[in-house]
């Protein structure tokens, strides 16, 4: 199972890596499991918030503006938190001018509070379209994830279909869709009704170029992979 | 050797985003500037700036950096011959970078569209003006007809130098490939 193997800073008994693996819970999670369903209430409410983790840091988001700033030690850690380890607070002062795009914290709190898992709502069998690339630059992210939004940048494709044709660790693959969903990166084209967890995903030997061809562009890809 | 082409306007960070990545030392051709680019930057490519990236024994990538001034356009042909790939680099503190945009499009949009061929686009300076947004380069970029990759850029640093040729790897490869222009 492709969980996330960072050590994430305790908060309270217990990490929420730790929780999510004692519960057996490996299949799905929801937006209030994590950060997301917070940050998802923030853009309803069209407010500025203060989100802090004792410890971890805070982020200021105008939901308004649509701009955010944020003070954290690791964003691993910060946004992959319990959520109960997070307080919201109206955030008077509101966010200067040069803030990043607020937009951003729907993807770190799906990448992150994935763990590997498929957000609640997600089929593997959905057919899906990449609308625009996320900024890889400034998101957290996998390898793996370039060549899947290469792949359903150019022909609506299932993640199922995806992670095999490239040879994405299913983790990695639902990590990505979970994020790129939560964020509108993807467009539905055909949503599957019937829930399918992980067991619809094959294991697959990773290969961080993303396809299974060891031909001249994966030969680029992994020595970029190596800068 | 394979050649992946690096192009945009003056200033936008082409000859410093092929230094982060080179393996040897970047060629520069480049002079004294003068007339407006002289108020942008002291030196400005007259030809192309010149490095490598060694893949293996066998194979070695050629990072091609073309002037910037329109000026020198004629390059730009000379150098796409034979090129596989091009980095568009568009730098946000310009008066008007979608106008550039449409420039270099229209320029290397051939070299883009061609079998086994692709593109990427990076905005710098966006910490000197935030717009046009990411958003609004990727609009343009499908009104006029294309699908591309964007993102935001510091062309000193080698880490966001590396996800634009990631990508453009991605796009170039045969198992994601499939020609399309994106629905107008």
């Amino acid at each position: 199972m492709g969980f996330d193997q960072e050590g994430f800073h305790v908060h309270g008994a217990e990490s929420h890596l730790e929780s999510v693996m004692r519960s057996g819970d490996t299949a799905s999670f929801r937006a209030g499991d994590c950060l997301l369903g917070m940050i998802k209430q923030g853009f309803e409410s069209g407010c500025a918030w203060s989100i802090e983790v004792e410890g971890s840091g805070v982020v200021h988001a105008d939901f308004k503006k649509g701009i955010y700033q944020a003070s954290v030690r690791s964003e691993a850690n910060f946004f992959g938190v319990n959520p109960r380890y997070a307080t919201v607070a109206p955030f008077r002062h509101g966010v200067e001018r040069g803030g990043r795009p607020v937009e951003e914290l729907l993807w770190k709190a799906a990448f992150y509070g994935s763990f590997g898992r498929l957000l609640e709502g997600c089929n593997l069998f959905d057919v899906v379209e990449l609308q625009r690339w996320p900024n890889f630059t400034r998101l957290p992210h996998s390898v793996c994830c370039l060549p899947l939004c290469s792949l359903l940048a150019r022909r609506p494709s299932s993640i199922a279909f995806a992670h095999r044709m490239l040879r994405v660790p299913p983790g990695d693959a639902m990590r990505f869709y979970s994020a790129a969903r939560s964020a509108g990166y993807l467009r539905v084209i055909s949503a599957q009704p019937d829930a399918s967890g992980p067991s619809a995903m094959l294991d697959t030997e990773e290969d961080p170029s993303g396809s299974s061809f060891s031909g001249f562009w994966t030969r680029l890809f992994g020595r970029v992979v190596g800068l | 050797m394979q050649k992946i082409l690096f192009a945009g306007p003056v200033g936008a960070g082409k000859s410093s985003a092929i230094a982060s990545v080179s393996d040897s030392g970047v060629v520069h051709t480049d002079v004294g500037a003068t007339d407006q680019v002289a108020e942008l930057k002291a030196r400005t490519t007259v030809a192309m700036d010149y490095g490598t990236l060694k893949i293996d024994e066998s194979l070695t990538i050629q990072l091609v950096g073309t002037p910037g001034q329109q000026r020198f356009s004629f390059m730009w042909d000379i150098l796409s011959n034979g090129a596989v790939g091009v980095v568009l680099l568009l730098d946000n503190s310009r008066p008007d970078p979608i106008d550039d945009l449409a420039v270099y499009l229209r320029a290397f949009g051939g070299l883009i569209q061609q079998q086994g061929g692709a593109g990427v686009v990076g905005v710098t300076h966006i910490d000197c003006s935030s717009t046009p947004s990411l958003a609004q380069v990727h609009r343009c970029i499908v009104q006029m007809g294309y699908q591309l990759p964007v993102f935001e850029v510091d062309a000193r640093q080698r880490e966001d130098v590396k996800i634009l040729l990631l990508a453009l790897a991605s796009e170039l490869n045969p198992s994601t490939y499939r020609r399309r222009v994106a629905a107008r």
